[in-house]
């Protein structure tokens, strides 16, 4: 089909055919190079923050942000283990058992001590 | 290579697969580009509804519902709303980005005169209502039913309709001006 042609032999204006190559360049838009790779990167950087939604690696995370709460970690069974002593109740048989166990090292003791006396 | 459908592509970025992700998105991704270009009159804007768009994809893809609305309808609603809501933004950005880049070196009379008539177009583009726009782009440059026309604006058949044909009448004004 033959185009209208204006006095110089190029496409004649044409309101209607303004409106196709308009309609056209909108149809074939294409997003700027990079775009897609910067959506891949962002889903990449999504994907990592689901996985660290495990509660494993959320701990960790956790205990490496301050210096204090590893620390703190290690000595806890250690202040468990203070805090649990003191509560315990000292029956009768525990505390006179203990002062045997005193009377026999001190018996002990003072044999050497004889000993290295008579020597 | 046997071209995979939108749907099982979608079902595959639901089950967490980035390789069906990176095809819809290549696939999809110069449209609603296009599509946020033409609503916000943006590139920056544009660029970033288009990546919001499509992490809304990575994200909600196991919310689609197969049968109900096609793909491209529901992948539009996303950045419709997306663009909806940059538009309530109070500092919008300034209607200075389109595809329409004026010919440096003008040809022959006829093309100077489409040339002037596009850039006409931009403008009118630009000053319609969002609805309105909206509807204008996704029937005669999508290629969108009124139907979808009606799911992706959240509105009646009939009012899709209304608005599509107040865009087109826009438009036809400023071809026929002098």
């Amino acid at each position: 089909m033959s185009e209208p042609k204006d006095e110089f032999g190029g496409r004649a204006s044409n309101p209607d055919r303004a409106l196709d190559d308009w309609l056209q360049t909108a149809r074939a838009h294409q997003a700027p190079p990079g775009l897609a790779a910067a959506i891949q990167r962002r889903v990449a950087a999504l994907d990592t923050a689901r996985a660290s939604s495990d509660p494993l690696e959320r701990a960790i995370a956790w205990l490496r942000e301050q210096v204090w709460r590893p620390l703190a970690l290690a000595a806890l069974p250690l202040l468990l283990g203070v805090v649990a002593g003191w509560f315990i109740p000292q029956d009768d048989d525990t505390t006179a058992l203990a002062q045997s166990l005193d009377r026999w090292s001190f018996a002990d003791a003072a044999r050497e001590q004889d000993h290295d006396t008579l020597r | 290579m046997v071209e995979i459908d939108d749907e099982t592509l979608l079902a595959g970025i639901a089950a967490g697969s980035e390789r069906a992700f990176e095809q819809f998105l290549l696939r999809h991704v110069d449209s609603i580009h296009g599509y946020t270009l033409r609503l916000t009159g943006s590139r920056d804007d544009a660029d970033e509804l288009t990546q919001e768009t499509f992490l809304r994809v990575w994200q909600r893809a196991g919310s689609y519902q197969p049968g109900r609305v096609q793909v491209t309808t529901w992948l539009h609603t996303i950045a419709h709303h997306l663009c909806v809501d940059r538009w309530r933004k109070p500092a919008a950005e300034p209607h200075e980005d389109t595809d329409h880049v004026p010919d440096p070196a003008p040809g022959p009379a006829g093309e100077l005169e489409r040339s002037r008539l596009a850039a006409r177009l931009d403008e009118a583009l630009a000053r319609l209502p969002l609805d309105q726009k909206a509807a204008l782009l996704l029937v005669e440059v999508r290629g969108l039913s009124l139907r979808d026309v009606a799911v992706v604006l959240g509105g009646t058949l009939e009012a899709a309709e209304s608005r599509l044909a107040r865009a087109r009448r826009a438009l036809r004004s400023v071809l026929e001006a002098p």
